[in-house]
This record gives structure tokens, sequence and C-alpha cells, in this order.
């Protein structure tokens, strides 16, 4: 009885993997959404979400059980984001000369989730979350990352400051500022809006 | 409250991150300044419309990033402690150690009989006897034989002259002498 117990003691900590995999299947969609609002494309919203897991994975056994999984998730992400944007901006783009450019009839055709029947709807919607994301995409890093957290993921203030390692007061700026540009990228939706209501 | 203090706390009126009290007065406030309101509207309207954004894949997108990762972590269980990463970091360290170690074997050679040595140590034989080694062996002496009973003013001089020449009884070799 006893050796038994001290045999369970002494036992590495259960199977961690399928409890990490577990915690990302409840999460991964929300983590790839915030990938891909701030990266704004696809192929480096899949690369980031990819490298952030690994690096969760790997610093699994630092993570405190108590605490939120999806918010310290995000806050790697984040991290990660910021240091390839700043890698990158040091680093100008570099296309070769000798490479093939990529055939075109490999490529998977894009699906989209039908949301609506109506394909005039669809289509005004399709072009707004373009529009949007374009616009998203011109603000500043951290203004972008604290609206998409506030707005698209629905953290509150306190949470964000959490995620983004910074006050308060700083969050509620960033949000706010954030929005400011974006209302005047937006301008001419939004004007749309009003005349739609009078 | 003026428009520009109601302006700068808008976001946070809209995300209900503001004291109640703050809350009232913004309401107040957009009840009666239309341009406030207005802006009011456009920030809730932003909001919304990040908020019905899309999901932005297909589902096949997502199993694909599903599979990929799983398999890579099942396939290589002992992912997080990659022995040949601290091997490649102790031959790096090694090989730095070891290269230093040659440079300075090389730049500083110790055979006694080496011509670098050689000229270096030249230099305080060539001295005569004005070397200031060979003037405190004569004042020492000097002291001695004049106040050979007053004990304290010895020690007095010895001390003084401690300070001027510090002891050093024999020459080093390959130590240059300073005149």
């Amino acid at each position: 009885m006893l050796q038994t117990e001290t045999l369970s003691l002494a036992r590495p900590a259960p199977d961690t993997l399928s409890e990490f995999e577990q915690q990302v299947k409840n999460y991964e969609k929300a983590f790839y959404h915030f990938a891909y609002r701030l990266t704004g494309n696809h192929d480096d919203a899949q690369d980031l979400t990819q490298e952030a897991l690994l690096k969760a994975y790997r610093a699994f056994n630092r993570f405190k059980p108590g605490t939120a999984f999806d918010r310290w998730v995000y806050q790697i992400i984040y991290r990660l984001f910021i240091d390839q944007y700043r890698k990158k901006r040091r680093r100008p783009f570099v296309a070769s000369l000798d490479e093939a450019p990529p055939h075109l009839d490999q490529e998977k055709p894009k699906e989209v989730p039908d949301y609506s029947k109506l394909p005039e709807d669809f289509a005004l919607r399709h072009e707004l979350g373009v529009t949007i994301q374009s616009a998203l995409l011109r603000l500043p890093e951290e203004f972008r990352a604290a609206v998409v957290l506030c707005d698209v993921q629905g953290f509150s203030y306190e949470e964000i400051s959490n995620i983004l390692q910074c006050s308060l007061g700083t969050v509620r700026s960033r949000i706010h500022r954030g929005r400011r540009q974006l209302r005047e990228y937006l301008q001419p939706y939004l004007s749309a809006e009003r005349s739609k209501k009078q | 409250m003026n428009c520009h203090r109601v302006q700068s706390l808008l976001s946070a009126y809209l995300d209900q991150e503001l004291s109640p009290e703050e809350q009232r007065l913004i309401r107040n406030h957009i009840f009666h300044c239309p341009i406030c309101a207005e802006n009011f509207e456009d920030l809730s309207h932003i909001k919304s419309y990040l908020g019905n954004l899309e999901p932005p894949f297909a589902q096949a997108d997502l199993d694909l990033l599903d599979q990929f990762l799983f398999d890579h972590l099942h396939a290589n269980p002992s992912f997080s402690a990659n022995p040949w990463v601290w091997g490649k970091r102790l031959a790096l360290t090694t090989a730095c150690v070891f290269l230093f170690l040659m440079t300075a074997f090389y730049l500083f050679p110790v055979e006694p009989n080496n011509p670098m040595l050689l000229t270096q140590e030249a230099a305080p034989f060539s001295i005569s006897s004005t070397t200031p080694y060979q003037l405190v062996s004569e004042r020492k002496t000097d002291v001695n034989f004049l106040s050979a009973d007053d004990e304290e003013q010895d020690e007095k001089k010895r001390n003084s002259d401690y300070s001027f020449f510090p002891e050093q009884s024999r020459l080093v070799p390959g130590v240059p002498v300073s005149r």
C-alpha cells in the first residue's frame, strides 16, 4: 500500500501531452482567429499559431494549472508576433530571382463558410470583412493587438493588460487610439450606415 | 465634462470599463451633444463590425493545422529536451576556449630561451650601479652605521625608506626595472 503510494508520487506528471491536447482543442479556433487578425493572411497566421503552440508545449510544465490557458497562449502569440514583426522590419524582404514562382494550379481553392443564402448579402459581408482586415493591418501592432483582443475576442481591459503585459491605462489608450484610426479608415462605411439610419 | 474629455473616454464607456459616476456623466453628455453622440455611434459600429467578423478559416484548414501539430508532437515526444542542442553548445564552447588558449600560447610563449623573452631580460642586467635597488641597500647600511643604538629612529627611517622604495630583494627575471 505504502509502496504504491510512493511510486505514484515518484512518477512524473500525468500525461501532460493529452492534457495539453485537450486544452488546445478547446481554444485553437480562437488562437487561429487572433493570429489571423494580427498577421492578415492564412499562411502567416498558421505559422504563427503553430510556432506559438510548439512554444507553449515546450513550456507547458511552467504553466500554472489554476490560471487561464488561453490568456497564456495569447501572450505567447502576441510576443512571437511582435518579435517576428521587428525581425522583418530590420531585414527587408528578399526575393530570389532564380526561384520559380509558385504554380497556381497547385494551390488549393480557398473555401469560405456559407453564412448567408443571399449572394448579395454574402458579397457585402465578405467585402466589409476584407476592408476591416486591411484597416486593421494599417494600425500599429500594439493598437491592433489591443483592439482585436477587446473587440474580436471580447476580453476585458484587465485581461488584456495581463496578456499584453502593460498597464490598464496603456490598454485603454491603445484601444481608444486604435478605434479612432479605424474610424478614419472606415469612414465611407460609417457614413453609409448613418445615411441608412436617416 | 467637456467634449474633449468625453471623447477620450468614449471607448472605455463603450466597453463599460468606467466607474458608474463617469458612465452617468458621459451618458448625460451624449444625450445633449450631437457630435459626441455621432462619435459614440461610430465607435459602437466599429465594435460591432469587429465583433461580427467571420472566423477566417474553413474547417479543412484547421484540421490541417491540428494534424500537423499533433503528428509532430506524438511522433517525437522528447521534443522538449533535444540533447543535440546542448551538445552543439558544448562543442562550440570547447572550440572557443581551445582557440583562446592557442592564441595566448602563440602570443606569449613560455620557453625560457625564447628570443622574445631574452630581449626583455637584457634590460635590467645592462644597468650599472645607479639602479634604485642598489641605492636602497647603500642608504640602509649608512643608517645602520650612524645610529645603530637609536631603534626608534631606525624604524622610522626604515618605514620612510619602505614607502619610497618598496622592498624587492631579488630582481624577477622577465620584469623590466623602471628607472
